[in-house]
């Protein structure tokens, strides 16, 4: 169980905020079980974890509300992505739609399309490792680092930076190299070196 | 004279002056150090303190449930931001779920989504929203699948 006393006796200090409670941690290795069996079924096909936390596997926590999941998903008729059957799995497992995430296990997973070529090969050549006793799979921190600055949105430049900053294995530069430049992107990378000075 | 708690370092000789930039050099380096410490920790643990460090951000009760209630109590349209896209929905019942994230049960009925948009009341995180604002138009609650006793709240602050 979670539960601050220190930061309860912050929150007092500050008018119009209130602690809640403490509630249960979530377990990544049971959501990991579960993606694993929706994939196994046919539900989802490859899948891969993309996101805060694939840049959280190789460097320090980072503050983020929701797990991304990249997967290959079925297409319905007219070629158009389907989450339906998804959804409605997941619903008999009694997990809830929350935004546009789906709380498993207690914590918000997003269960996203490949959408662009650079995400398929993310996920096509994400890393295999291991969460307790069940085997995922991860974005490698190159393609983290792509697929971030594809969508280049502030947040997703933090996390470049954090990375660069924390990472606990060096960066492959030949490979980033080649990823950037399949994809267009060394533009924005020298960009964001140069702006670090 | 040296700076305290800036030569925590092993190569730093005892009483040995320090001038202002090398003691925040040192201080620099131990939270590097720190920071790959904490990149080393197994993922699983990583996950979990970023869990937890969520689970206190959605533990706080936002200034805007009052305009979610407020809504909720006028029947009014509610809008706000969510993931990037602007929502027009119909509030429901807000309260604080089983893991402690504070959220509104609503159905969208317009403004942007990621995919069609779906008559079904879904929840929101409530740290999510961006942007609140109560709506002038009205609405009729009458979403036959509505629970007032909504299983997915531990907790409910107000409803329809």
């Amino acid at each position: 169980m979670f539960r601050s006393s220190f930061l309860e006796a912050r929150l007092d200090k500050r008018p119009g905020l209130r602690f809640c409670g403490s509630v249960a941690t979530p377990d990544l290795e049971k959501i990991v079980e579960r993606l694993n069996d929706l994939q196994r079924r046919g539900v989802i096909g490859l899948h891969a974890i993309g996101g805060a936390f694939a840049f959280i596997f190789y460097a320090e926590p980072i503050e983020t509300l929701d797990l991304d999941v990249f997967a290959d998903l079925p297409t319905g008729a007219g070629g158009l992505i389907s989450l339906d059957r998804l959804y409605s799995e997941l619903r008999s497992l009694g997990y809830d739609a929350v935004g546009d995430a789906i709380l498993i296990e207690g914590f918000p997973v997003q269960i996203l399309p490949e959408t662009t070529p650079l995400v398929h090969e993310a996920v096509a050549e994400a890393r295999t490792i291991q969460v307790g006793k069940q085997e995922t799979r991860v974005f490698t921190p190159e393609h983290s680092i792509a697929v971030a600055l594809q969508t280049n949105r502030p947040k997703d430049r933090l996390k470049i930076e954090h990375l660069l900053e924390s990472g606990r294995e060096p960066l492959d530069k030949e490979l980033l190299e080649v990823i950037l430049q399949k994809h267009g992107l060394e533009g924005r990378w020298k960009k964001l070196l140069a702006g670090r000075g | 004279m040296g700076w305290k708690g800036a030569g925590r370092s092993s190569s730093l000789d005892e009483g040995e002056p320090l001038t202002r930039q090398k003691a925040l050099e040192r201080i620099l380096e131990a939270k590097r150090l720190r920071r790959r410490e904490l990149a080393q920790l197994p993922f699983e643990e990583k996950f979990r303190m970023v869990a937890e460090m969520g689970q206190l951000a959605r533990s706080i009760v936002y200034p805007s449930s009052s305009l979610i209630c407020d809504a909720i109590s006028r029947r009014s349209l509610l809008e706000f931001d969510y993931d990037g896209l602007h929502r027009i929905v119909q509030p429901y019942c807000h309260g604080t779920t089983g893991t402690g994230r504070e959220s509104l049960r609503a159905i969208q009925i317009g403004g942007e989504s990621r995919g069609r948009l779906i008559a079904s009341a879904k929840l929101w995180i409530v740290a999510k929203m961006v942007e609140v604002k109560v709506s002038n138009q009205a609405f009729v609650p009458n979403d036959p699948h509505y629970n007032r006793n909504d299983s997915a709240m531990a907790s409910i602050h107000c409803r329809v």
